[in-house]
């Protein structure tokens, strides 16, 4: 056996992976060779540093009394649809930071499905792409889209419809509408609403109200069966934007290198 | 009546075969994210998961490769920050013997007086492929075939990870070792 092959297997030799034919192939080697004696002691020294180093962690208590009361709180876990997010509970606010239509789509395409799927009702509040532009990029993807729409499971609105009903937007209508919405819902048997908004609409004179309208929302949602996904086009926003809509979200999701990325998970208030 | 005793009986049954992985998960989620909270909030989502598919995990198989599988998929699809192209790793550099083949002080004289911190560091530092493998073979001691079907790759690949992960490790040691004068020129 030459070094270049004994190299090949040295670590499989160390970890005890080799069958017995192949460890006397190696020993043979080692006999006769002081460099790949040499480069298993390495392999076998960092490897017990690392071992000596993380064996001894330990996960905190308090983990592992949150893992057990949200295991009973599992069923209110829902699927989002959306990779990065993976299940999320009722009651959370959540904000998508895009650029594009495309990246809009890419997000709320299956969170909507997911959202039909699992009997919620489910309204799209668009801007910058009409509600006809919007059905037909969910039709794309959910095949059966216009039974959903006809029984109302299904709601896509203007953001001049949801937010500005009177021609300027009004903290406390908004919250209603909500309201009234999570009513629709439960008393059509669905089995909670499931929402996303955009909020790119917002000229900065307003942005202060619409935080305003974030933060009440937060004081309120997680004793609702309610998802929240708000959408803000990140090229429309300043860095200060962003801090906002940072510390106004559960969970905020943007686009980095082409894959969807968690930029914030942390409890509010 | 009948229905809330099985979810009853689902849930002890899968409390008692789950949580006692809990610290070779937590430890494994907090070298994948090197930060605690997320890797609270890993651990956390992993049982929240592997719960919900509890019914499909195939009994008399690998409970804990099951866990693990769970824990690196969400891992990589909600807390990794690296890139998901292949990171390029300069395979000369991991292969060349190095100055510490020619050192008179053996390597574990040296290493042995690095600092705790040194050593994270250095761990964390490794590319994701290379540290993935690592943390599944070497701490939670997965044998090369289950390493291999928890990072959905050939066995020869967890080989080759391993033994080029332990030498860019090894090298990244011994710098921090030079520069703390434990290694005279």
């Amino acid at each position: 056996m030459e070094c270049r092959d004994a190299y090949q297997w040295l670590c499989a030799y160390l970890d005890g992976e080799l069958d017995r034919k192949r460890v006397e192939s190696v020993e043979g080697h080692l006999r006769s060779c002081p460099l790949c004696r040499r480069e298993l002691e390495l392999q076998r020294t960092v490897k017990f540093l690392v071992q000596e180093q993380f064996l001894s962690v330990t996960a905190p208590d308090y983990l592992k009394r949150k893992v057990v009361a949200e295991l009973e709180r599992v069923e209110e876990y829902r699927e989002s649809g959306i990779q990065v997010l993976d299940l999320i509970r009722w009651g959370t606010h959540a904000a998508q930071l895009y650029n594009t239509k495309n990246d809009l789509a890419e997000v709320l395409v299956p969170y909507m499905e997911k959202g039909l799927e699992q009997n919620e009702l489910c309204v799209w509040v668009t801007w910058e792409i009409s509600e006809e532009e919007a059905k037909d990029t969910l039709a794309e993807e959910i095949p059966r889209l216009q039974k959903y729409i006809d029984k109302r499971q299904l709601q896509i609105l203007s953001y001049e419809d949801w937010y500005l009903p009177g021609g300027c937007f009004d903290i406390q209508c908004a919250l209603d509408a909500g309201h009234k919405k999570y009513q629709e819902a439960l008393s059509n048997g669905y089995s909670g609403l499931r929402m996303t908004g955009n909020a790119s609409w917002v000229e900065q004179s307003d942005w202060g109200s619409l935080m305003e309208y974030e933060n009440l929302v937060n004081t309120v949602v997680h004793d609702y069966r309610v998802l929240l996904m708000c959408a803000y086009k990140e090229c429309k926003c300043t860095i200060d934007n962003i801090v906002d809509v940072m510390n106004t979200h559960r969970y905020v999701i943007s686009k980095i290198d082409d894959s969807w990325r968690l930029r914030r998970s942390a409890e509010l208030g | 009546m009948r229905q809330v005793q099985s979810v009853e009986q689902r849930k002890k049954e899968f409390e008692e075969v789950a949580l006692e992985h809990m610290d070779s998960l937590y430890n494994a989620a907090l070298r994948m994210t090197r930060n605690e909270s997320e890797a609270q909030d890993l651990v956390q989502d992993a049982y929240l998961r592997s719960y919900r598919f509890f019914d499909k995990f195939e009994k008399g198989t690998n409970f804990k490769a099951w866990l693990f599988r769970i824990l690196k998929n969400i891992y990589i699809n909600k807390y990794r920050k690296e890139s998901k192209r292949p990171q390029t790793v300069d395979v000369s550099d991991v292969e060349a013997s190095g100055d510490l083949m020619s050192t008179a002080t053996p390597e574990d004289e040296i290493f042995d007086k690095l600092l705790d911190d040194d050593i994270t560091s250095a761990m964390d530092a490794l590319p994701e492929e290379f540290r993935l493998t690592i943390i599944l073979s070497d701490l939670e001691g997965f044998s090369y075939k289950e390493t291999a079907e928890i990072l959905d790759c050939p066995i020869g690949t967890v080989m080759s990870r391993l033994y080029r992960g332990r030498r860019l490790l090894r090298n990244s040691l011994y710098e921090y070792a030079k520069k703390r004068g434990y290694v005279k020129d």
